[in-house]
Formats: structure tokens, C-alpha cells, sequence
């Protein structure tokens, strides 16, 4: 059972303002974890896809505590050589720790004769964490990657979060800074729009993006993701 | 108009042409003629015949009967029609036994595939190099066979169908179309140039030998001495000379139904075609819906299938009396035939020609932007068209409105010319033919060969031969010893009109480059038998150095020569259902006996489209263009704050048959779409986008269809790419559009 926490706007606030960048983010490859633990049980070189190939992944839900375990809700997976994997849930529920409405997931990607693509894309309606802590009507979490064996990069343009409140503070619809840790006491540390780069820059690519990644540390340690996206793009040029 | 050289007085004629003209005052070449700019097709007069109301006293009525005749499968000996090569964008979109060996090479072996073989793209191009940049670099595949058009069995002919039927024929065993003892459709040793806008060349076949004055026979023109049709004159039938200048599509149109290779079994003559389709009991496209909409033959569509007007009455109204209403029989080949059954060659010719000479591209966005519209080119577009115009040398072949000098206007001003060679040397070649270095010059002599007589094709030769035939030199040949011994002919073949070569490959004349981005890169590497060639090289084929994107822009202008009326069949361009053979059922080592020891067919239809074009007959897609493998994949983000829309989508085309996953979501109209079937998804020409289209689920509930206006993969992603779709089912109209705020498209080749 997590606790339930509220945190000061004030806190929220000091917390906030101690991370920096536009919200955005073009990663170039080079990257690494750049806020602790990343969700989801992934190394980041499990992002690169190997050339020519391509990574996509979209899901809504993950949870894993010392007393509850939920696998990736639902959850979109693309092959390497592309297509086009697309999921749905009405709702999703795990009492205490995380509700939602309507969640979507979706991952098109394809490999052609010149350069290779994918993207991931996770929406996440009606969300609750832990009674409220982290709160929103809507997320988004995207992910796209693309590669021509001369060029490789990836972008988590698109995301955002719609009326997202966190710890009783409304923020509206904004997008943190990649990568936005705010300490909550007797729960842990919530990361807002967390991003995990990957790939050399050159032919390849890949973005891991997190929308909401509680890392729980009290009594019931554990990890909580909420609208993760994340995609890879491997191609190398012929001469 | 009607005459009747004397060999003597041409002869005569000739000898003193030559004696009178100046003699050489320098052994200079003269400097080469400026390129023939560009400019809107619809500024160009289609050429037509001056006498012709000596043949045609209706011509609206011959065009309706030349439809008729090239779309009719009655015409050949089984099943072929003028359209059977000519259906897609007036060329070949066939894939499944389309090889011939080297023919023309004296090759009969297969390197590419055998007979009954299916094209796919990595069977292309036929001349492979380890760097496709370079000329010189490794080759690692190099083939002689062409991707042409298969025709016909090998058989003799024995008499006319019944009715319009096939032709009765004896099979004879074929030593190199044949699978496992089992004869296969014989292929064309070039690949099918396309009929639109044939009328402004001067002379057709990529090698030239339909002839401008059609001799109303065959297509060799004066050529052949013993050409005569049949006149009543004074009550009197009689054989006369005729030479019906600017006619070439006419002398090209009697070709083929006689070939033993395109549509006849062998020996039958143009007075057989006559006496099946003159027949009382044969209902022209007997086996073929026509729309009762066809821009020009709906007002005689038949109810199902077939024309409610007899092709005797359409000859007849269309033609003068005096070629068809004779009573005496006439004697052809030792067999007697009506009049009107003899003279067929020249109704068909003419009446071809006619029908060809509506089949005018030229509204693509190219001509808009040659005639003012800034806009009808984007920035790409207009970089290709300065490449073209310019580094790209492409003018320099491809010149004046008609984008080849082979033209009308341009032959007729000067049938020859003067060039210094990629050797340094000089020469005279047939202005409008080159030698680009696609094959060894041996392989295919193209207008550098003769014709049945023992003719030159080629005027420089004919003129060096001492033919009073104008060359339009100046000053004449002769006057320049420097050139004018040598004539750079061998290997050249017709520069072919571009509009609309987005739809029309495989490209060049053997159908070796798979894609105008083969072609393009075959242009900048300098050609791929360049040094072999030399003599007769055309001097423009040297490397470009246009590079990667150069060879794009260049790319994309091309494909903005595109008339969407013929991408779309729209009047002119509309036409009656056909089915063509598309190979056989089986592989190229097993195919199935029908019985008399040739291969089953395998037919394909294509479906009758109306003046509307194929969207109003149903048909969602546009002409693709051959083996078109173009795929697009990305998701991305409309609008901002509440106002969220998301997608996912896979869409393709390859070979014709699209596919489509789309997966959208407005969140704030709480509007659920999943595809569940596709239509139709294409590119567009000369732009990074696709239109797709199909059925879908909306909040789990079917009977709903989205079209996807357009998604564009403009570049770096959220900012740039757009994505605009409807959707529309019970109770449901929805549109929205926009840039991307997140996400990306990937425009893909394969």
C-alpha cells in the first residue's frame, strides 16, 4: 500500500524550477539515463535498433511494487522491419496505485531503401497517481527516430500533458523540462517527461520517453510509468 | 493526294541535287545548334495530314472507329489489341513474362529470367555496377535481354476467327519461348513506347521506321515500292500509290497486327483483319463493356458488352466512298477480297491515327508553370527544371515543347544535323535519334538498321546514299568534309516525349531501368556503354556530377510532367475494358499445356472507365507507375492544449496493391479510428506525400471511411510534416488538418 502524500505547491515549485531546458528535446545519440533508474526493465542500448531496423514501443501503464505487479498496459510493440502495432484500453486500474481512463497505444516504423523510421505514441486519459499525487486529463508521450546511415536522430516533440496537477498544484497543459524530478516525501521521487537517448548520432538512434515514472521509496518500494514511448532507428548507407 | 513516283525521275533528281549543291569551303563543323527550349505543349499544332478529306469525310467519325480498332482484342489473332501493349498511359505495365532475350543481338538465351518470368525490382536495371555513380566501377550484372511486350504464339496463320474470334492458326514449336516444351507468348525484342503524345513525333518506333508519309500499307512509307490501295475511279477499281504525309501514326498503327510477334499469327494479311471485322457477324468489342459515358464511344455502347454501330458502318461513314463502295473484287496475296476489305491498312491506319492524335498530354504542372503559373512547380521541382534546362544537358535531346527533338515541328525544319562526337570528330546523325551508351551499339542499331527493302532507316544515310530527300543543312551535305563523311547513326533510337514518364517505365528500349531514378542516375554516371560506343555517342552523355540531390530535383521535375487526366484515364484518355495476357499460371519452369501445346493464359482486366475517369468507374487508385514500391510510415500530433489529435500509420503500394494501417485519435472530439480495409494509397507525383484511403471502425462501431487527404513527409518532423484526413460514416462528418506538432512521417523507397 503507497502512502498518500501531498505535497506544497511551494515545494512542487522549488522542485521544478531546479531543472532546466525548454522542454524539449532532439537527441543526437551519446545519451544516457540521465535521471536515475530507467522504467520499464530497459537498458538504453536496447533502444538502438541494429542497422537496418527499427524500435518502437508505446504503453500506458507499468507497475512494479513489492505488493502489486503490472505489466506494460496496454502495449503496442513494432518489429524491426516495421509496420504498424496499435493497442487500446478502455480503462486501467490498480487500486491505490494508478488509474485511467481511455488509454491508446500506437507504433508505425518501416525500413526502406534509404533510411529507416519509427515512431511510438501513448495517450493516457483521466489519470490518477496514488489517489492523486500526480494527476491528468490527458498525456501524451511520443517518441519518433530516423536514420539514413549519415544522419540518426530522435525527438520527443509532441508530448505534453493536458490539466496535469502534481501534489495539489495545478500546472495545466505543459510540458516539464526532460527529465523533472520532484521529491515527494513519503513516497519517493516522481520524473516528469523522463528521456533516456540512445545510438551514435550517425546510424543510429533512439528515445525513451516516460511521462510520469514514479520511483516509490517508502514502505512498499517500487516503479510506476505512466504514457511511455520510445523509438529506434538503425540504418547504414551503402556507399 | 494521290502519286505515283517515277524511280527515274527521283533517281535523276537526285544525282543533280548533288551536283548542284555548294562545294565544301570549310572543313569546320559548323557550331551546334541551341537547345529548343521549353515551352507548354498546347502551344504546338498537332500535326495532321493536308489531304486528308481525300480519305476522311467524317472525322468524328474516325475517331470513333480508330478507337474502336485499338482497343478491339477482335483485331488481333488472339486476343491482342493495339491497347493490349499500350493500356496503361498508352504503354506496358505488364511484370510476368515481358523478357525477350537479345533478339535484335542475335541472342537467344535468357540472363535476366526465362520465359514466363515475373519482374521484381531487384531485377533491375539489366546493367549493374558495384557503384551506380560510376561508370567504371565493377560491373556485376549485365543483361541483353529487354523488358518488352508479349504478344502472340508462334503459329501460321490459316483463316480468319468466326465472328471476331481467334484466328485459326497452326501451332509451330518455339525453340526460345517455351517452358519445358510448352510455347509461351513470344515477347518484342524493345520495350513499348507510349502512345500519348506519339502524334507530334515525326516518325514512330524507337528505331523510326513508321514512316511520316504513310503509304496506306505498311509503315515503311515510299520505302516500299510495291505499296498500292485500292481506288474507284471511273467505276473501275484500281491500285494507287497514295503518300499521306504527317502520318506516321498511321504508318505505325498497321504494324503490329501483323507482326508474328505483337497480335498475328503468321502470313495473314490487313485484307484478313478486314474480312473478320467487316463481317456481318462481328459486333466490334464484342467481348469488352464499354461505359456508356466513354468520352467517345459511349453514345454507342452496347448494353454489356460491344458497339451497337457494325464496323462496316463506321468505315463507311467515316471514309470516302470512292476507298470502299467498289464492287469488284480485288486480288491480295492470290486471294480475292472486297474492296473494302483490301483497302482495311489505310482505314485502319488513318483511323488509328486520328484516334491517337486526341491523346494529348498537356496539362501537366509543368506546362502551368511553363505558361506563367509560378506555382505549378515547388522549389524542387523548379531546381530539376534548371537542371534539366541546363548541367543536366537533358535539353539538349529532349528539346522544345514536345520535350524530344524527334518532333514533327523539329524533324520537319531539319531532318539531320551536324554534331561533333564524343570523340572530337564530326559527324551527321538523324536529328532526334542518339546514341546514349544504354547497350552496345551492336546489340541494337536502332535507325542505324534498314528497313525490308534493303533501305536505310536512317535520312543521313539515304542523303549520303544520294536520296533527294531534304536535309535541311546548311550548308547542305557535302559542304562540310569535316562531318559529312561520317554518319554517327548507329545504335541512336527516338529521344521519346516525357510527359507522363512518371507512368510509363521500364525505361529506354530495353526496358532496362526499373524508375526515372535509375534513368536519372544513368544520365550522371555518363551511361554505362559510353566508351564502347564512342563513335556513335552522343556527346551529352558524359558524367554530370549532379549528385544525390541533383539527381532528386531532377527526379521531381519529371514527375511534375504528369497530366493527372492521364493518371487518372479522364477523357481523352477513358477507354473500353480490356483483358491481357499476363503470362502464364506457373513459373518460368512450369506452366500448363492447354492442349495443343501451348501455355495456359493468364488474363488481367482492365476495367472500362468512363469520361469521368477512374474515380467515377470506381476505381480509387491512379496509374502507378511500373513496379511502384512507395511507403509510408509515422504517427504524429495535431493541435495543442485540449484540442489533441494522434495517429499512427503504415501505408504502401507495391506493384499496384496498397496496403494501409491507420490508427487515429482525437482526444478532444473523443473520435476512435482504427482502419479495418484500404482502397486505395498512392504518391503523389513529384511531392513527398501520399493519399490513402479505406474503411474503418470509429469507437468500435463499423461502416465508416476515412480518406487521407494527404501526409506529407516534408522533412524534420513535428513543425513540418502535415497530415489532413476525413472521415465520414452514419451520423459523421469529420475533417481536420494541420502541421505536425510532434511526431514524424517517413516517406520511404524501396
Amino acid at each position: 500500500m503507497t502512502t498518500r502524500t501531498k505535497m506544497s505547491g511551494l515545494l512542487l515549485m522549488a522542485a521544478v524550477t531546479a531543472c532546466s531546458g525548454s522542454g524539449k528535446t532532439e537527441a543526437s545519440g551519446g545519451g544516457g539515463p540521465a535521471g536515475g533508474a530507467v522504467a520499464g526493465g530497459d537498458q538504453a542500448t536496447a533502444l538502438i535498433a541494429a542497422p537496418p531496423g527499427v524500435r518502437g514501443e508505446a504503453y500506458g501503464v507499468l507497475a512494479t511494487t513489492a505488493s502489486a505487479r503490472l505489466p506494460k498496459t496496454p502495449v503496442a510493440t513494432l518489429s524491426a522491419d516495421g509496420g504498424l502495432a496499435d493497442s487500446e484500453r478502455a480503462a486501467v486500474a490498480l487500486p491505490g496505485l494508478v488509474s485511467t481512463g481511455l488509454v491508446t497505444v500506437t507504433s508505425p516504423g518501416g525500413v526502406g531503401d534509404e533510411a529507416a523510421g519509427s515512431e511510438a505514441t501513448a495517450t493516457v486519459s483521466q489519470v490518477s497517481v496514488l489517489g492523486g499525487v500526480v494527476s491528468c486529463d490527458l498525456v501524451v508521450a511520443m517518441s519518433s527516430s530516423r536514420s539514413d546511415g549519415h544522419t540518426a536522430r530522435s525527438s520527443a516533440d509532441g508530448s505534453t500533458f493536458v490539466g496535469l496537477t502534481v501534489a495539489g498544484t495545478a500546472m495545466g497543459d505543459v510540458l516539464p523540462a526532460p527529465n523533472t524530478r520532484i521529491p515527494v516525501p513519503g513516497v519517493g521521487t516522481v520524473v516528469l517527461n523522463e528521456q533516456v537517448a540512445s545510438g551514435d548520432g550517425v546510424t543510429t538512434s533512439g528515445l525513451q520517453v516516460n511521462m510520469i515514472h514514479v520511483l516509490l521509496a517508502g514502505a512498499v518500494p517500487g516503479d510506476l510509468v505512466v504514457g511511455s514511448a520510445r523509438s529506434g532507428a538503425g540504418y547504414t548507407a551503402t556507399p | 493526294m494521290v502519286t505515283i513516283p517515277s524511280p527515274a525521275r527521283l533517281a535523276l533528281a537526285a544525282a543533280l541535287a548533288w551536283a548542284l549543291w555548294p562545294q565544301p569551303a570549310s572543313g569546320q563543323a559548323p557550331p551546334a545548334d541551341p537547345p529548343r527550349q521549353l515551352a507548354p505543349l498546347a502551344t504546338v499544332p498537332i500535326p495532321e495530314p493536308p489531304d486528308l478529306p481525300a480519305y476522311v469525310r467524317d472525322r468524328a467519325a474516325a475517331v470513333r472507329l480508330g478507337k474502336a480498332l485499338f482497343w478491339d482484342m477482335q483485331v488481333g489473332s488472339d486476343v491482342q489489341s493495339c491497347a493490349t501493349c499500350h493500356f496503361h498511359a498508352g504503354a506496358d505495365h505488364r511484370i510476368k513474362n515481358q523478357l525477350s532475350p537479345g533478339l535484335l543481338a542475335g541472342d537467344t538465351t535468357f540472363q535476366v529470367g526465362g520465359p514466363n518470368h515475373e519482374l521484381a525490382r531487384q531485377d533491375f536495371p539489366f546493367h549493374r555496377l558495384a557503384d551506380p555513380t560510376r561508370r567504371d566501377s565493377a560491373v556485376l550484372f549485365d543483361a541483353n535481354d529487354v523488358a518488352g511486350s508479349q504478344g502472340v504464339f508462334l503459329s501460321s496463320f490459316r483463316d480468319v476467327g468466326v465472328s471476331g474470334g481467334p484466328d485459326l492458326c497452326d501451332r509451330l514449336a518455339d525453340a526460345v519461348f517455351q517452358v519445358g516444351g510448352v510455347n509461351t507468348r513470344r515477347v518484342e525484342p524493345r520495350n513499348a513506347p507510349t502512345a500519348v503524345n506519339a502524334v507530334f513525333n515525326f516518325r514512330n518506333f524507337w528505331d523510326g521506321r513508321a514512316a511520316e508519309a504513310f503509304n496506306g500499307v505498311d509503315p515503311f512509307g515510299p520505302s516500299n515500292p510495291d505499296a498500292r490501295v485500292w481506288k474507284l475511279q471511273g467505276g473501275v477499281v484500281g491500285p494507287v500509290q497514295v503518300s499521306i504525309h504527317a502520318s506516321s501514326l498511321a504508318s505505325q498503327a498497321v504494324g503490329p497486327p501483323l507482326s508474328p510477334f505483337e497480335m498475328s499469327c503468321g502470313g495473314r494479311t490487313f485484307a484478313h483483319i478486314g474480312r473478320k471485322l467487316l463481317g456481318a457477324s462481328t459486333v466490334p468489342l464484342a467481348r469488352q463493356a464499354v461505359a456508356p459515358t466513354d468520352g467517345v464511344l459511349g453514345p454507342v455502347a452496347r448494353s454489356g458488352t460491344g458497339l451497337t454501330v457494325s464496323y462496316r458502318a463506321m468505315v463507311e461513314q467515316a471514309f470516302q466512298p470512292e476507298w470502299w463502295s467498289g464492287t469488284q473484287p480485288v486480288t491480295v496475296a492470290g486471294q480475292a477480297f472486297t474492296q473494302e476489305e483490301a483497302n482495311f491498312s489505310l482505314f485502319f491506319g488513318l483511323a488509328v491515327q486520328l484516334y491517337e492524335a486526341t491523346l494529348v498530354a498537356d496539362q501537366s504542372p509543368a506546362d502551368r508553370f511553363l505558361a506563367g503559373d509560378a506555382t505549378a512547380l515547388d522549389a524542387q521541382q523548379q531546381r530539376g527544371l534548371s537542371l534539366f534546362t541546363g548541367e543536366g544537358r537533358c535539353v539538349a535531346c529532349h528539346g522544345g515543347a514536345e520535350t524530344t527533338n524527334a518532333s514533327f515541328r523539329n524533324v520537319t525544319n531539319q531532318p539531320v544535323e551536324r554534331m561533333t562526337m564524343g570523340d572530337g570528330g564530326c559527324g551527321v546523325y538523324d536529328d532526334g535519334f542518339y546514341n546514349i551508351g544504354v547497350r552496345p551499339t551492336a546489340e541494337d542499331l536502332g535507325v542505324g538498321g534498314v528497313d525490308p527493302f534493303g533501305h536505310p532507316l536512317s535520312f543521313t544515310r539515304r542523303a549520303m546514299q544520294g536520296s533527294p530527300e531534304p536535309t535541311g543543312l546548311s550548308p547542305p551535305l557535302g559542304g562540310v568534309p569535316a562531318c559529312d563523311g561520317r554518319a554517327v547513326v548507329d545504335g541512336a533510337l527516338k529521344a521519346p516525349g516525357l510527359r507522363n514518364v512518371l507512368l510509363t517505365g521500364p525505361f529506354f528500349h530495353d526496358g532496362g531501368q526499373l524508375d526515372l531514378a535509375q534513368v536519372v542516375a544513368f544520365y550522371d554516371r555518363g551511361g554505362d556503354f559510353a566508351d564502347q560506343n564512342l563513335q556513335n555517342l552522343d556527346p551529352d552523355i558524359q558524367p554530370l556530377g549532379l549528385g544525390a540531390d541533383g539527381r532528386a530535383d531532377l527526379v521531381a521535375f519529371l514527375e511534375g510532367l504528369t497530366d493527372e487526366r492521364v493518371r487518372w484515364e479522364q477523357a481523352p484518355f477513358d477507354h473500353p475494358q480490356l483483358f491481357v495476357p499476363d503470362g502464364h499460371p506457373g513459373d518460368e519452369q512450369h506452366v500448363t499445356n492447354r492442349g495443343d501445346g501451348d501455355a495456359t493464359d493468364r488474363l488481367l482486366e482492365i476495367p472500362a472507365v468512363g469520361a469521368g475517369g477512374r474515380q467515377e468507374a470506381g476505381i480509387a487508385m491512379p496509374l502507378q507507375p511500373f513496379l511502384a514500391s512507395t511507403f509510408l510510415t509515422g504517427g504524429g500530433r495535431l493541435g495543442s492544449g485540449r484540442d489533441l489529435a494522434t495517429f499512427g500509420l503504415e501505408g504502401e503500394v507495391d506493384d499496384d496493391q496498397p496496403g494501409i494501417a491507420l490508427r487515429y485519435d482525437d482526444h478532444a472530439q473523443a473520435l476512435h479510428l482504427r482502419s479495418t480495409g484500404v482502397t486505395a494509397f498512392w504518391r503523389a507525383p513529384g511531392k513527398p506525400c501520399v493519399t490513402a484511403s479505406g474503411a474503418a471502425r470509429v469507437n468500435g462501431q463499423g461502416g465508416f471511411r476515412f480518406t487521407v487527404i494527404e501526409a506529407c513527409d516534408l522533412g524534420a518532423g513535428g513543425g513540418t510534416d502535415t497530415f489532413a484526413i476525413t472521415v465520414s460514416g452514419p451520423g459523421l462528418s469529420y475533417a481536420r488538418s494541420g502541421t505536425l506538432s510532434g511526431g514524424d512521417l517517413h516517406l520511404h523507397r524501396r
